[in-house]
């Protein structure tokens, strides 16, 4: 007993000295970054203008399909309308006559014609609108998900945040510090935009424009452009949204918002 | 028996003229008056008018409407074309800032000359050695400088999450030699972002063959540059012809 009561002592004492010593066996040991940079920029030049330190649970998470998976299918299922109405066999137009005698036809058992084994045959568990196809998601799970789509966006290197009042250059006379244009003497709204299309190679590219407040200008002149650019106020953004588009230009205000609704603490 | 015998027939009686009989023919031949006949002048007359200067304006004649014309009232012209020519133009025309500049770095060499170069307006000093590209940045404002400097002059856009993780100026310049100078980014394909590419055709730097151009795509293209070519040619043959006469 005495002996055993020894062994453990002798044992914990070598644990306590083997977590001494790792610390000492990993001198480059360091705490993960806690921010990551991304770039301000300039619209529609995307000209850069300062660089702002953003939290890496925002944008360096690594990635977790499982996270994104989840997130998108809570969102898809909230987004059911539910309006299908199905007909019972109760409901269905057919007699409940029998279609066969029970014995001696050849054939396999048959009820009636309004069978959902049938071909033309009723919905079996049928429903009445609305039917109901939500489901739930911890709060806390869906903002991982969400900051770790901003974080694959930004990884890939299509996540551009626009702003830069107080920045280190100086803003160009054709560009704004927002997501939004306005016609010059020499052009109009839209030919501007079709312009960065094309400097930047963005013709067939799906486009997220996520702004800070309604920006008359943008919807105005990217009408050519609808199918795919998708112009969604901060307050609206969701996941699908996030991955499904080829480059995120997000205003830094909605940036910030983001990061304060989607953060854990 | 005849039918007319059998059956009561229904006469029909086409009349050549519908319309009533008028009685006095005069006036219908008098609606229709002759416009007034101008004057004809004496030459003299005229020849005074023109020297003095009082030359009358010429009068449109009544009942001539002009012609608006627009694009579609063209046979021939393409409407769809001469619009998106406009649009082209256009597009042409409009001021944009173009700070990441057009001709794409396309040698090691001027890489490096582009990266001394973003030292200078990083740190106001040129580099004294290779080492010196190799010190951390101090601060984020170096490094915003450098980087800025450096995608601008080489044409191609740095991502952030390699501007934050790059910490030398070295490793920056290392970064556009194996992304941008070996033609990996120009090869990649977003569709296919993990495509491998087993072609070993070797191109200088900055140069790609797009595979993915369709058939329809590079037919329309080559038809461009034949119509181009004809047009030179037609024009040169032109100047050549005129050249001869003036001779």
């Amino acid at each position: 007993m005495h002996g055993s009561r020894t062994l453990s002592n002798i044992a914990r004492r070598f644990v306590r000295y083997q977590s001494v010593k790792a610390s000492s066996r990993l001198p480059n040991a360091a705490e993960p970054p806690m921010f990551t940079l991304a770039t301000i920029r300039a619209f529609p030049s995307l000209e850069p203008m300062s660089f702002v330190p953003v939290p890496t649970s925002v944008l360096g998470a690594p990635l977790r399909r499982d996270l994104l998976w989840r997130a998108v299918v809570y969102e898809n299922d909230n987004k059911r309308v539910g309006s299908s109405n199905p007909p019972g066999r109760s409901e269905n137009g057919f007699s409940r006559r029998k279609v066969l005698p029970q014995k001696g036809s050849g054939r396999a058992r048959a009820g009636d014609a309004n069978s959902p084994t049938r071909n033309n045959g009723a919905r079996a568990l049928a429903r009445n609108a609305p039917n109901d196809y939500t489901t739930e998601l911890p709060r806390k799970v869906y903002s991982l998900a969400f900051n770790n789509a901003l974080s694959y966006q930004y990884k890939r290197g299509n996540l551009f945040v626009i702003g830069g009042d107080d920045s280190m250059s100086t803003v160009n006379d054709l560009d704004f510090t927002k997501l939004d244009i306005s016609p010059t003497a020499e052009s109009t709204g839209d030919v501007i935009f079709e312009k960065f299309m094309q400097e930047y190679g963005l013709g067939k590219k799906k486009l997220l424009f996520v702004i800070n407040e309604p920006r008359e200008g943008l919807f105005e002149f990217t009408e050519k452009f609808k199918d795919t650019v998708n112009i969604v106020q901060k307050e609206f953004v969701d996941v699908n949204d996030l991955l499904k588009a080829h480059r995120v230009l997000i205003e830094l205000d909605a940036l910030e918002y983001l990061a304060v609704t989607h953060s854990l603490r | 028996m005849g039918l007319r015998r059998q059956y009561d027939v229904v006469k029909s009686v086409r009349y050549l003229h519908s319309s009533g009989v008028r009685q006095d023919i005069i006036s219908w031949l008098t609606r229709k008056k002759q416009p007034p006949k101008e004057e004809v002048k004496d030459v003299k007359e005229v020849m005074n008018s023109i020297e003095s200067g009082s030359t009358p304006s010429i009068s449109e004649p009544s009942g001539s409407a002009r012609l608006s014309l627009t694009n579609d009232d063209f046979i021939g012209v393409d409407v769809n074309e001469l619009e998106r020519k406009e649009r082209e133009e256009m597009l042409k025309s409009t001021p944009f800032n173009q700070w990441l500049r057009s001709r794409k770095v396309s040698s090691e060499q001027e890489l490096y000359q582009i990266a001394l170069d973003a030292y200078k307006v990083a740190f106001e000093a040129s580099p004294n050695d290779r080492e010196a590209l190799d010190r951390p940045f101090p601060d984020l404002v170096s490094k915003f400088k450098f980087s800025k400097y450096l995608q601008s002059k080489t044409g191609y856009m740095l991502p952030d999450y390699k501007l934050t993780t790059l910490s030398t100026p070295l490793k920056l310049v290392e970064w556009y030699e194996v992304e941008v100078l070996t033609g990996k980014r120009l090869k990649f394909n977003e569709a296919e972002p993990n495509a491998i590419d087993l072609s070993n055709v070797e191109l200088p730097a900055n140069v790609y063959v797009d595979q993915s151009a369709t058939v329809k795509d590079r037919k329309r293209t080559f038809n461009k540059i034949l119509r181009e070519v004809e047009a030179l040619e037609s024009g040169r043959l032109q100047q050549a012809i005129e050249k001869a006469k003036n001779d």
